[in-house]
């Protein structure tokens, strides 16, 4: 397995530096939407932040022959458009406003390196994880949770939009949480229980 | 350059997100509830990194946020900037194909017959009963009279004529001069679709036919000049004699004078223009009244008479490929890959609605029945069916 994916990583980087555009569209698939969301908790404006992540990108595609792993291009992405958004904002001369929620802009204004804990890194990791499980929910299941949960629609209105019965609702709502949460240990991934359970607050909430 | 920020990898993460978890199930220590405060007493984006994140409230907004961003028109935003010739390629298959060309690479890795999937899609060849064969070696030799000799891979054969004898060796024709003071004659070795030939010319010059290519040249060089014309696409292995320059003819406006050198040139009329590659040597390629030295590894293509376009470094090994019995693609798209099928397995390509406008990329064998490769393309989800000896490409 670990052979097979690092062969895999091998060929996609050596298609990326080669400039194939199925290559380097794979890896802003992979990105874009945590870039944008990453971009958009700094800079406070999702247009503002999608430039960003467009210019982030034509950089990315500049350098594309310097990549060792699928890493370094991901360290790189949030690098450079952590750099842009910080650049942006004090262009803006808004810095200042900013600081007061994030106190870690203060710091060099153009880095290198992540070091340490950058929560606005972390959150956007967690919130492109988790929105990846709700996206590979089976199609039924997957509607009727993005219906509940993201639209905040009631059982009674999901079941008369949808022609099912108020049990079969419920019992899909039950069985987006236990796939999610199944997916979420098989693939280790510790942070995302503590959401999860956030998730079941929800779920006690509205029941 | 490092993140060490993967929510997988990093300790301290691990360790807030067991706490945050603990926390919600109202099952922390007295020391873990001190450690977790204690973190959050941090600095104030840990304090609203853990409030954001354990409120279902705000992290359902998070999401909706996120879902807002809409990665196919950012792609189309980028690619118009950076693939402008090909900005008309929808964006959402390709993140599959890619992913599947990834799988037919690896599978290269263990051998060359990685168009035998494992776990079959649906078999193109159900749809046909009869079974489309690859090319052989086979073509046909015009002598000066007008006579006709076909040829195959079976038997070898001595074909006289007049100054020179030909041998015809397993697939393979070679001329010997015999006396170059007769009178020249022109033969003409061609191949249909489905055939490959190989010819010696009698200077020792070494050439291959591809499908559907011809190669008119006299049976004897006369002193001061070869020169050749050819149509399809031809590789060439040029024996150096530096009295006596080759040339070979494309159509009317192009030629290519060569010394000792190997290059191929592929010229079909049904491709955009025609290349010339140089693999070893130098040529000068010729066209109306332009003209361009290639150094090896580069390509000239000629779209019109007089425009020469030179690619820096062409894809040789994906070039030669026919050489070695194999199709290999490189970022081509449908239609590329389809006209290279038609040729060799003598098929007409119908486009049943619009072109796919997928990219392929992968090497296949040529002697393969077309059945296979038909399943190791539709294995990438473009969709074929198979009548008689048409291939319909569904939209």
């Amino acid at each position: 397995m670990i052979e097979e994916y690092s062969n895999k990583e091998h060929i996609l980087l050596q298609k990326f530096a080669g400039g194939e555009q199925s290559a380097f569209q794979f890896i802003f698939n992979q990105h874009y939407k945590a870039l944008c969301y990453f971009a958009f908790t700094i800079v406070a404006d999702a247009q503002e932040a999608e430039d960003l992540v467009q210019e982030t990108f034509s950089k990315l595609w500049d350098k594309r022959g310097n990549f060792k792993s699928a890493a370094n291009i991901k360290a790189f992405l949030f690098i450079a458009t952590k750099n842009a958004c910080l650049n942006f904002l004090k262009s803006r001369e808004r810095l200042n406003v900013k600081e007061k929620e994030f106190s870690y802009l203060q710091e060099e204004q153009v880095t290198t390196e992540i070091a340490g804990f950058d929560p606005v890194l972390t959150e956007t990791e967690i919130i492109q994880q988790l929105y990846r499980e709700i996206e590979h929910l089976p199609t039924q299941c997957r509607r009727i949770f993005k219906m509940s949960y993201l639209e905040g629609r009631k059982n009674e209105e999901i079941a008369t939009s949808l022609q099912i019965s108020y049990n079969t609702v419920r019992a899909q709502k039950l069985r987006a949480l236990k796939l999610i949460r199944s997916s979420l240990i098989k693939k280790n991934i510790l942070p995302l229980l503590g959401i999860y359970i956030t998730l079941l607050k929800y779920y006690y909430n509205y029941y | 350059m490092e993140i060490d920020q993967n929510s997988e990898t990093n300790p301290l993460l691990q360790r807030i997100a067991w706490l945050v978890g603990r926390y919600q199930q109202g099952a922390l220590t007295a020391a873990e509830a001190e450690e977790l405060r204690t973190w959050c007493d941090v600095s104030a984006e840990n304090r609203l990194f853990f409030e954001q994140m354990t409120d279902p409230d705000i992290l359902r907004d998070k999401l909706l946020q996120y879902e807002k961003f809409d990665v196919t028109a950012g792609w189309n935003t980028f690619s118009a900037k950076h693939f402008p010739v090909k900005d008309k390629v929808p964006v959402r298959p390709l993140y599959r194909w890619w992913t599947a060309a990834a799988a037919v690479l690896l599978l290269l890795g263990a051998g060359l017959y990685f168009l035998r999937p494992s776990a079959p899609p649906a078999p193109v060849a159900a749809l046909s009963t009869t079974s489309i064969q690859p090319g052989t070696s086979k073509a046909t030799l015009t002598l000066a009279d007008g006579s006709v000799v076909p040829l195959d891979s079976n038997g070898n054969r001595v074909i006289t004529q007049q100054g020179a004898l030909i041998h015809l060796n397993n697939g393979q024709l070679q001329y010997n001069a015999q006396d170059y003071t007769a009178q020249t004659t022109l033969n003409t070795l061609a191949t249909p679709r489905g055939g490959q030939f190989r010819l010696t010319l009698p200077d020792g010059t070494r050439v291959w036919l591809n499908a559907a290519s011809a190669i008119t040249f006299p049976t004897a060089f006369q002193q001061g000049k070869r020169e050749v014309e050819i149509k399809g696409e031809v590789y060439f292995e040029v024996a150096a004699m530096a009295k006596m320059p080759f040339q070979v003819k494309v159509g009317h406006q192009t030629n290519i004078e060569v010394l000792g050198t190997s290059f191929n040139i592929n010229a079909y009329t049904d491709e955009p223009g025609i290349k010339t590659t140089l693999i070893q040597g130098a040529v000068k390629v010729n066209a109306g009244n332009n003209s361009r030295v290639l150094l090896p590894g580069q390509q000239a293509l000629v779209k019109s008479p007089g425009n020469i376009d030179i690619v820096a470094h062409a894809d040789t090994a994906a070039i030669l490929a026919w050489k070695k019995e194999e199709f290999n693609f490189r970022d081509a798209d449908i239609p590329t890959v389809m006209r290279q099928l038609a040729r060799w397995y003598d098929v007409t390509i119908v486009y049943a609605g619009n072109i796919p406008a997928r990219r392929f990329q992968g090497e296949i064998q040529r002697n393969l029945p077309l059945s296979d490769v038909l399943e190791g393309l539709q294995s990438t989800g473009i969709h074929f069916r198979l009548q008689g000896r048409s291939i319909i490409v569904e939209p």
